[in-house]
């Protein structure tokens, strides 16, 4: 049976290299995919908490850490990779009660006691520190010079020095600017002098790079004079040695009360009988998301390549009559067709591993700079490198499936001619393929329906396993859908291009041709539609996530959340602390809520009951527009209740026939406290409300008619760009502490626009290859009509036409495919309603066909050559 | 030799379409090809002569008749059978060569015997064999595309006789190309011939029938005529 393949694969290699562009073309389409996916499963293993990573971040790149106890002799153990000791040796106390034996920590020597060659640095130790601009930096005491801190706490100096003697310190560059510590150029002064609010200075020689982190931050040498509380903990680097000998260290500093944990134990766990920590529970939603991307991915790779495969296998029909007619058997022409895919596939599978993994190298400082986070590792996973390579080899062969069934299928006679004969009967193929569309719609609608209700929000404390059963139903209901609708093409191409009797002469002829030659036509349909249904889709994916964020983001965009500091705080101080955020991030509009409390209960807290015992909500004074942030504007019953002098809640139990009881706790002591019925609307929020401002609200206006008095809580600012972490950083300087959800918001719009722009980018990549494909069939075509007297211009519109046939029909077959699965499959995000992607759904309408028009017409040739025209 | 026929034809009629658009290909045409026999056919366009070689080496079904070949009939085999039928029995020579591209000379003469199983090795050395007969001595590793219109024409008889097989079906084998090159081509025909294979000849050209034992003379789909070979300029005076 393989000798059979061996004529295949030889007919396949020379036909692959001797059609040099449309195996490169073809390769490109599997080689792709492969690179991206090997590049961020790549970047995936290489930014996980585990492993190097979680190593870096406990003991930078030390050896060890090591760990001075107060005992005479431990014992050390490491459960979950992390480092516990209990004491092993123990006394009797005054009354007779057991405990261990200590000693002076100080008198330990820790170099002493290792192997000779190893060498020592304090691990970091923490403080903090008021500063004289009115903020409290915090203070990380590291040697910041010593490779073995490298990555420590995210520390690195970007600019200047780190830090060595008592009197130096290194800050983060915002905070350097904002403290006037940089000159006209940005470089650090070099008498920069930090002044901190107890009279010292700190000579500033270092800039951190810039990090995760949004507050004031010093980083100074165990040295400095801020140190008072030296700690017991060093990093260790030792000279090599094999595990059995750093067991025999670890055990004999054990004798010594030093704790030792080995970078050994937690880059391989399991050869220290450390238990691996307990997995985190699998997010269901997540991982059926990324098969279902998965699964997306290879159709469209199948489809795509499929397509392609079909037009190389047309021409080639010849050739394979010939082989029918030396006696090849319908499987001999499917082996030549498969043994095709197959050596494309591998060879597209084996040049996209070695760009993914090169790309990997290369995207690596993008993700650094993108996050903010240094990756230390550059390994190469290769059972994914393994895998996802597979996966593009299979895509290959799964590609040549179909034109090798079609074509083997064909007569020989058939074949020799190199005509496509239409079945009879084939015509009524449309019912079956019809019938799976609409098996395919009511399976991705049940999944749709099952799917809102199983990821729907549920009561807080609610954590029941979601079922992956609606997500795997909705893989199959676009699968079928998938498969009927492509099967249903050349019927759709053949009902579209009856439009075509109503076109002038350039569009009639070119719709009729489409019809004419409907299964060669399809295939370019077939690559435009499942590109044109992966942007769709991939625009519902962005913008479902993109609303899930927003929906489960607790502040507006563009804003602060400014915590109190300055209670009470006066009208002064508040005009003050609005200038300061307005300097730093430009105009703010301050929206303030204060906290009500009794005239002479200063203690007290104003709360909502309900009638019924059991639920309860803080109440809040706010202004109306912070109110109207919180809420939305659209409630206008809720904000009339709140003018009037009513309560407004998110809380329904808290309201019964439209009043809320309203309670000031601790106003008098037990069982004498103050209450009121007020006017209450219930409301539904848009979004999270952060748990500062609680879940009820009056007015100013309200509190002060109840008696009651207000001092200022926490405040929002409404800015007019994205607020970053370098705004948070400066306002600390001045102890403004702030948070903003802003920064995730700002990464996440540009994976956004990478995603569409990426899928923009292969849209059009797939319609002019499609396009070009299916013009070059057609050409001896044109050459006909050039010898019968069109002109240059005349064929050049009948390509275009032709281009935007197949973009009309590739679009509303990729709508046809994308638009149910997509509003079934956001279901899975669990939002109240389904954000539509109008965007990429209005760029597939218009820009596919004016794409493939565009194409048809750029692909025609104005010259004809003798040959093509005899061709 | 073997007195059974290499080729019959009984009664065969072939119908192309359905309805008003059926087209009759041929009808209820007969005809035998001894071993060693080389028969041509005559006959102007559309009288059905492609669809009688395509018939004969089980191309194509026929509507109604009996073909046979060295005594098996073809309408009772599968697909599978008659694919074995064209690697062992019957070798095609056609018009415009129909060499496989990117196949070497060597490759495409033994691209039968590797279908049929044959060992990479046994089959090269059984289609340089062959070549040598055709006088295509070095140049077993030429693609198609660099071999001549004659020395492909040749590759492709050597592909139409290597092995065992017992019937050529010759579809204008000289159309492309000049007359001294389809003499040659003829020439090789009548040897295989000669050696006791039969051929069947599709010829439009009086001079090449001339090389035939019989020639038939098709209109319509049915014999008109079946004659020994005149010479060419009778047959050119419209015999």
């Amino acid at each position: 049976m393989l000798s059979r393949w061996r004529p295949a694969l030889r007919m396949a290699w020379r036909e692959l290299r001797r059609r040099k562009v449309r195996t490169a073309l073809t390769m490109l389409l599997v080689a792709l995919p492969v690179a991206v996916g090997i590049t961020a499963s790549l970047v995936r293993h290489n930014t996980g908490w585990e492993g190097e990573q979680q190593a870096r971040a406990i003991m930078g790149s030390a050896d060890a850490l090591v760990v001075v106890t107060p005992f005479e002799k431990i014992k050390v153990a490491f459960p979950y990779g992390d480092l516990q000791t209990k004491p092993a040796t123990f006394t009797r106390g005054e009354s007779g009660e057991r405990l261990p034996v200590r000693r002076d920590r100080s008198s330990v020597t820790v170099e002493a006691l290792l192997p000779e060659g190893s060498r020592v640095t304090p691990a970091p130790t923490f403080g903090d520190q008021a500063i004289s601009s009115g903020g409290v930096a915090f203070v990380t005491f590291v040697d910041a010079a010593d490779p073995m801190t490298a990555g420590l706490q995210g520390i690195e100096i970007g600019a200047g020095r780190a830090p060595a003697r008592a009197d130096e310190a290194a800050i983060p560059e915002p905070m350097a600017d904002e403290l006037g510590l940089l000159d006209a150029s940005g470089s650090l002064q070099t008498d920069a002098t930090l002044q901190l609010l107890n009279g010292q200075a700190l000579r500033v020689v270092g800039l951190l790079k810039p990090q995760p982190y949004n507050a004031a931050r010093i980083v100074a040498s165990p040295r400095s004079v801020l140190n008072r509380h030296p700690g017991s903990t060093l990093l260790v680097d030792l000279p090599p040695m094999s595990r059995q000998s750093t067991r025999d260290v670890v055990s004999s500093l054990a004798d010594a009360g030093v704790a030792m944990m080995p970078r050994d134990v937690i880059l391989h766990p399991a050869a220290w009988n450390a238990r691996v920590p307990p997995a985190s529970p699998v997010d269901v939603a997540s991982v059926a998301v990324g098969a279902l991307v998965v699964m997306f991915g290879l159709i469209e790779v199948v489809l795509i390549v499929g397509s392609a495969f079909a037009v190389g296998a047309r021409r080639q029909i010849r050739e394979l009559g010939l082989l029918s007619a030396s006696g090849g058997a319908p499987g001999d022409v499917r082996r030549v067709l498969l043994a095709q895919g197959l050596v494309l596939g591998a060879v597209a599978a084996v040049l996209g591993a070695a760009a993914g993994i090169g790309l990997f190298r290369a995207a690596i400082p993008l993700y650094e700079s993108f996050t903010d986070r240094t990756v230390w590792t550059r390994d190469i996973d290769w059972a994914s490198v393994v895998a996802v390579a597979s996966l593009g080899a299979l895509s290959g062969l799964l590609a040549a499936l179909f034109p090798a069934w079609s074509i083997s299928r064909l007569t020989p006679v058939a074949a020799l001619s190199g005509r496509f004969p239409i079945r009879p009967g084939e015509s009524a193929a449309h019912r079956p393929a019809f019938t799976l569309v609409g098996t395919g719609l009511l399976v991705l609608v049940i999944s749709g329906l099952w799917m809102a209700r199983e990821f729907a929000p549920k009561p807080n404390g609610d954590f029941t396993p979601k079922s992956p059963l609606p997500a795997a139903m909705g893989g199959l209901g676009l699968l079928l859908l998938v498969a009927g609708t492509v099967w249903s093409a050349p019927y759709v191409i053949r009902r579209v291009a009856a439009l075509g009797r109503l076109l002038p002469l350039s569009g009639r002829f070119a719709f009729r041709d489409a019809a004419r030659h409907r299964f060669r036509t399809a295939a370019a349909a077939i690559a435009l539609m499942i590109t044109a249904a992966g942007a769709v889709l991939t625009g519902f994916v962005v913008t479902s996530a993109s609303a899930a964020s927003a929906a489960g983001s607790a502040l507006p965009p563009h804003s602060l959340l400014i915590y109190p500091r300055d209670t009470p705080r006066d009208a002064e101080q508040t005009r003050s602390l609005v200038s300061t955020v307005e300097r730093v991030v430009g105009d703010v509009t301050v929206l303030n809520s204060y906290q009500a409390v009794g005239a002479d209960a200063p203690r007290s807290q104003l709360i909502a009951r309900s009638h019924r015992r059991g639920s309860a909500a803080g109440v809040a004074v706010v202004d109306e527009g912070l109110l109207s942030q919180l809420i939305g504007s659209h409630h206008t019953e809720a904000l009339q209740t709140f003018r009037n002098g009513g309560v407004v809640t998110t809380e329904r139990a808290l309201v019964r026939d439209s009043t809320a009881p309203l309670l000031l706790d601790g106003a008098r002591g037990r069982g004498d406290d103050q209450r009121w019925e007020l006017p209450a609307t219930a409301v539904t929020p848009p979004r999270k409300i952060s748990g500062e401002f609680m879940r009820a609200w009056i007015s100013e206006q309200t509190a002060a008619n109840l008696g009651l008095r207000t001092r200022p809580y926490v405040s929002i600012a409404l800015t007019s760009r994205p607020v970053t972490n370098e705004d948070l950083t400066r306002l600390a300087v001045y102890g403004i502490d702030a948070r903003s959800e802003d920064p995730p918001d700002q990464n996440w719009r540009s994976i956004s626009l990478s995603a569409i722009a990426a899928a923009g980018l292969l849209t059009a990549l797939v319609v002019g290859m499609a396009v070009a494909l299916s013009a070059a069939e057609g050409r001896s075509d044109l050459a006909t009509l050039a010898a019968v007297g069109a002109g240059p211009w005349r064929r050049r519109s009948l390509g275009a036409m032709h281009g935007l046939f197949l973009g009309l029909v590739g679009s509303a077959l990729g709508l046809a495919v994308s638009l149910p699965a997509g509003l079934a499959l956001t279901q899975i995000d669990g939002l109240a309603g389904t954000a539509m992607p109008w965007l990429s759904l209005t760029a597939t309408v218009v820009a596919v066909p004016l794409l493939g028009a565009l194409a048809g017409w750029a692909v025609t040739p104005t010259k004809l050559s003798l040959v093509r025209r005899t061709a | 030799m073997s007195t059974v026929p290499a080729l019959e034809i009984d009664d065969v009629s072939r119908i192309h379409g359905r309805g008003d658009a059926a087209v009759h290909a041929l009808r209820g045409l007969s005809l035998r090809v001894a071993p060693g026999e080389l028969v041509a056919v005559m006959g102007p366009s559309g009288s059905g002569k492609s669809t009688l070689l395509n018939l004969a080496g089980g191309l194509d079904q026929a509507t109604a008749g009996r073909v046979r070949v060295q005594g098996e009939e073809l309408g009772s085999l599968k697909q599978a059978a008659l694919a074995q039928l064209r690697r062992r029995k019957v070798g095609y020579v056609f018009q415009d060569f129909n060499l496989i591209p990117s196949l070497t000379a060597e490759e495409n003469v033994a691209l039968p015997l590797e279908l049929d199983a044959i060992r990479t090795r046994r089959a090269a050395a059984m289609a340089r064999s062959v070549l040598d007969e055709v006088g295509l001595s070095g140049l077993y590793d030429r693609f198609p595309d660099d071999l001549s219109g004659g020395q492909q024409q040749r590759v492709a008889i050597a592909r139409a006789v290597v092995g065992e097989r017992c019937l050529i079906l010759a579809d204008e084998p000289t159309g492309a190309l000049d007359s001294e090159t389809g003499e040659q081509v003829l020439a090789l025909l009548r040897a295989r011939c000669d050696a006791g294979v039969a051929a069947l000849l599709v010829t439009h050209e009086a001079r090449y029938a001339g090389w035939a034992d019989r020639v038939v003379f098709l209109r319509d789909g049915t014999v008109i005529d079946e004659t020994a070979p005149l010479s060419a300029d009778s047959l050119l005076a419209g015999t």
